[in-house]
């Protein structure tokens, strides 16, 4: 104990994440396979970390499996445990995106609320040896020891612990604290009442930035006439929040606020149901990605809410402290 | 045309919790700060020179605006721990910790 690699994984239906020793690798929970003819002969360049083998099998991962895969397989709903496959794939190539070839790991991560009870399902693709090559370089990572907690509280670790994994906010971890989740395709909802998880007061729900993602998408299609992927749509409200028609850029502000203020109400009528008004709690914590776009929404019902800074990785630097903590 | 200076300033959520609040009630944050500054400067301070030649406490001005810019003005990154404690002693509340330790 105390000699391993500590690593926080954040396996999310969105975008894989993960950190160690101070590098951190963000990438869609896509993978797919990679055609030897594309790649062998030059027609795709791949860049570092772009093919892997796993099992005797070539993969893309990523933007390149969405591009250039003939079956890109994304991970969604409850199947990530029943995904050994690809979520080993994934797994594989976290280790290949944070150059971590050799030796031994072990590591933090998190499941949604309602599904915590996947955990050892999970914990049992991630234990043990990881054998697979990086554009043909053999590497095998074991690892060791497995930490689950459920998502949110990575947030609330985040804030409670340094990064050596001490307490030092010790403040926050009296009295109740609600930690409100939004991520790509699930919001959280958690109750951490003076450091115990309160289960009845905790879930998740298929609400979340996909839906925002979705509605965008329908509208830019109804109102110019362009088909968009849920991704695509999402990388357009991150990157400048126009389309090109007919040479032209148009904005579409006006058709995002629309979908942002109808998810709000959702995920809040969410909380609601879970804490009420909150009044009695210290702190709601708000992170994931769709932090950055229904702060204004949340905070208008719960004044007490701090967002959690660089929200899309909030729960991955808490999972990578927690790890620390109880690795290191 | 006038010039104008922009300071960062920045306040801890928690131990300056009252003073953040204090902050976001007002209104006019800059018109805010300068009653501050006058108060502390020139209107009741002993001895301070009419002229209003006065040593400004730039810290505490700093803190303000930078609490302007992180609480109001930027909206987002209220809470970062990231880096909070590290490399310095510091002794765990022990009941905390063992709270924590068996909490999953």
């Amino acid at each position: 104990m105390g000699h391993n690699r500590i690593m926080g994984l954040d396996v999310g239906y969105g975008f894989v994440k993960a950190t160690s020793s101070g590098r951190t690798c963000v990438f869609p929970s896509i993978a797919g396979d990679a055609i030897r003819g594309d790649f062998d002969n030059g027609l795709v360049t791949s860049g570092k970390g772009a093919t892997l083998q796993v099992d005797g099998l070539s993969w893309f991962y990523g933007d390149q499996a969405r591009k250039h895969s003939r079956n890109p397989v994304a991970l969604f709903a409850r199947e990530r445990t029943e995904q050994r496959d690809v979520m080993r794939v994934l797994f594989a190539a976290t280790l290949a995106e944070l150059n971590i070839t050799s030796g031994t790991v072990d590591l933090a991560t998190g499941l949604p609320v309602d599904w915590f009870a996947d955990r050892d399902g999970l914990e049992s693709v991630l234990r043990g040896t990881h054998s697979f090559k990086v554009e043909g370089v053999p590497c095998s990572v074991y690892v060791d020891q497995v930490a689950t907690i459920p998502q949110p509280f990575g947030s609330l670790f985040d804030l409670l612990l340094d990064t050596g994994g001490k307490i030092v906010n010790a403040d926050l971890a009296h009295g109740r604290v609600g930690i409100l989740d939004v991520g790509s395709y699930t919001t959280d909802a958690a109750l951490c009442d003076n450091m115990e998880f309160i289960a009845k007061s905790s879930g998740s729900r298929t609400i979340a930035m996909s839906n925002v993602w979705r509605q965008v998408g329908d509208a830019v299609r109804a109102h110019y006439g362009l088909d968009y992927e849920p991704h695509q749509v999402d990388s357009l409200m991150r990157n400048g929040r126009t389309v090109t028609v007919q040479g032209t850029d148009r904005s579409i502000d006006n058709l995002i606020q629309p979908a942002v203020d109808a998810v709000a109400q959702q995920v809040l009528a969410f909380a609601r149901d879970r804490w009420g008004s909150a009044r009695d709690f210290k702190r709601v914590l708000l992170t994931g990605g769709g932090a950055y776009y229904l702060a204004d929404a949340v905070r208008a019902v719960y004044p007490h809410t701090l967002v959690l800074s660089e929200p899309h990785t909030g729960n991955l630097r808490g999972f990578h402290k927690y790890g620390t903590r109880k690795y290191g | 045309m006038a010039d104008y200076r922009t300071f960062q300033v920045k306040l801890n959520t928690e131990k300056d919790a009252s003073r953040i609040a204090w902050l976001e009630r007002q209104t006019n944050i800059t018109e805010a700060i300068r009653v501050l500054i006058d108060n502390a400067t020139i209107g009741n301070a002993p001895g301070v020179p009419a002229s209003g030649a006065v040593d400004l406490d730039l810290g505490a001005i700093r803190c303000v605006f930078e609490a302007v810019l992180d609480e109001r003005l930027a909206g987002l990154a209220l809470a970062d721990g990231r880096n909070e404690g590290d490399g310095g002693e510091y002794q765990e509340d022990i009941e905390l910790a063992s709270k924590l330790d068996a909490m999953f």
